[in-house]
């Protein structure tokens, strides 16, 4: 379950992950736009047999058609961070190899041919780098890359062309938020050609505190200096949020104390919970917990409970379909079971 | 202020549209500004990038650009904000330079390429190396029309360091 989130990397209180995404396309076939049948077909065959045939990796990885995989699966793996939605839109002729580890991920015929994805818990960009290039060029040995001198690597949307390169890092930021310091923050990042977006909710309202930056454009500055940039931003954030936490500390000691506990108490009570509360009532005991004001003995992995209470991650672990409401209880109960454990060795 | 459609009700909505440069203002109620499909559109980064190529290519419209690789016209690519094929570029490169430049900033990649780590430095001096070769014996042969296409390459392949 979950397995790439498994609070490695630094900085990890508040960094929850890096990723690095190469976008890929083949000269020799048309886009998946255009794409019929039995180009996908061959498109898959040829990339996944690369990664069958390769002595490292060969072993690690599996391969899927979207189309066979059952829905609620396809879901819970969008809920993981795995695949995305436009690869199911396209299952028809889409498809995807999956390392054992689920940190690297290729999907096949999603908007681009290939979509190399490198996913680490905590900041670490560099590695995530390091790692993509190695697939990166395992593949480039075989397959004949759309690549322009100008322009760089051809990718089907004109704002991925270049580097075809996005660097993000998903942050945890309760301090910037409870102190009203976030927006402003945000504004001057922006600016840096850095995007911000929040990570569950809609739009700009953002649940759970959490939010994932990375590079606005992909074309004119070489991997490495995007990949620094963002890695420079976060550890910017990064600061800024640990002086808010501190400020809140010193400002509100009594109200956060109160906050975080009492966000505890409900969910280590409830019988019922959305998926929304529980993701706001659990940053904020994540928050009671980096602060000290809040035990974690038990060592208790939150940026994975954040997935596991997401609804297709409930139903898969169930083994069933379930109503909303039938969620609803089962995620009170996993939610009240991870903490309990908790409190009992304590 | 008035709704500038129905002049009846009152104008909630203003919105400012570029056109070849000029600015036109609208003001409209809030029900006109639902009939504007416009306005109604569903924000979507395909919407907003085809509007994009829209305000960029106004100007022009008379030709019509088509990829002969995969078939895809610069009509059809201003609808889905995609390329066909690796080929697009080429055939829309005059039209969507600008665009590029404008969503990135930047005209020109840097970065890595294709077969880099084979180390393409060492590749493209193996191939001097071997153009060279093949001049020498050219010249000794004296077949100067072959040197002297050789020597054209050579300089193309060393320009490229430069």
């Amino acid at each position: 379950m979950t397995k790439w989130i498994d609070n490695s990397g630094t900085e990890k209180d508040i960094v929850v992950s890096s990723r690095i995404r190469y976008a890929r396309n083949l000269r020799n076939h048309k886009f998946p736009i255009l794409l019929d049948k039995n180009g996908s077909d061959e498109i898959y065959k040829e990339i996944s047999e690369i990664v069958k045939n390769n002595d490292i990796y060969g072993k690690n990885f599996a391969r899927f058609k979207t189309s066979d995989i059952p829905d609620l699966e396809k879901n819970m793996l969008i809920e993981r961070h795995i695949i995305s939605p436009a690869l199911i839109k396209n299952q028809d002729i889409s498809g995807f190899i999956l390392s054992n580890d689920e940190k690297i991920s290729i999907m096949i015929n999603e908007e681009d041919h290939l979509r190399l994805q490198v996913l680490s818990s905590g900041l670490n960009l560099k590695e995530c780098l390091e790692k993509a290039d190695e697939i990166d060029e395992i593949l480039d040995e075989k397959l004949k890359y759309a690549f322009n001198k100008q322009f760089g690597y051809i990718t089907a949307c004109p704002t991925n062309l270049g580097t075809g390169m996005r660097a993000s890092s998903m942050l945890h930021l309760p301090g910037l938020v409870l102190s009203g310091r976030l927006g402003k923050l945000l504004n001057t990042i922006s600016k840096f050609g850095i995007s911000v977006r929040g990570v569950y909710g809609e739009g700009s309202k953002s649940l759970g505190n959490l939010f994932q930056i990375s590079n606005q454009t992909t074309l004119g500055n070489d991997e490495k200096t995007i990949v620094d940039k963002v890695e420079k931003t976060a550890i910017q954030i990064v600061n800024r949020e640990k002086e808010a936490r501190t400020y809140l500390m010193d400002e509100n000691n009594i109200e956060i104390d109160d906050k975080t506990h009492r966000a505890y108490g409900i969910l280590t009570n409830t019988k019922i919970i959305s998926t929304d509360e529980a993701v706001k009532l659990l940053s904020l005991v994540m928050l009671g917990v980096d602060l000290g004001l809040i035990e974690n003995k038990k060592k208790i992995n939150f940026n994975k409970l954040f997935v596991e209470i997401q609804p297709m991650n409930i139903q898969f672990e169930a083994r069933e379909e379930l109503n909303e409401r039938e969620r609803d209880i089962k995620r009170a109960e996993i939610i009240k079971n991870t903490l309990k454990r908790e409190s009992e060795k304590s | 202020m008035l709704c500038d459609k129905c002049h009846k009700n009152k104008a909630t909505i203003h919105f400012t549209k570029i056109v070849n440069g000029k600015k036109i203002e609208m003001h409209l109620c809030k029900d006109c500004a639902r009939d504007n499909s416009n306005i109604n559109a569903e924000f979507s980064m395909e919407n907003f990038l085809s509007d994009m190529f829209g305000e960029f290519t106004l100007k022009e419209s008379n030709t019509e650009y088509k990829c002969s690789n995969c078939g895809m016209t610069y009509q059809q690519f201003k609808r889905y904000g995609k390329f066909g094929c690796s080929e697009c570029i080429d055939a829309f490169e005059e039209k969507i330079e600008p665009l590029i430049q404008n969503i990135h900033g930047h005209r020109r990649h840097k970065g890595k390429a294709p077969g880099e780590h084979i180390d393409s430095s060492e590749k493209e001096m193996t191939e001097v190396k071997k153009l060279r070769q093949e001049l020498k014996e050219a010249v000794e042969v004296e077949n100067y029309e072959k040197a002297a296409e050789l020597r054209d390459q050579i300089k193309t392949l060393e320009g490229k360091e430069e």
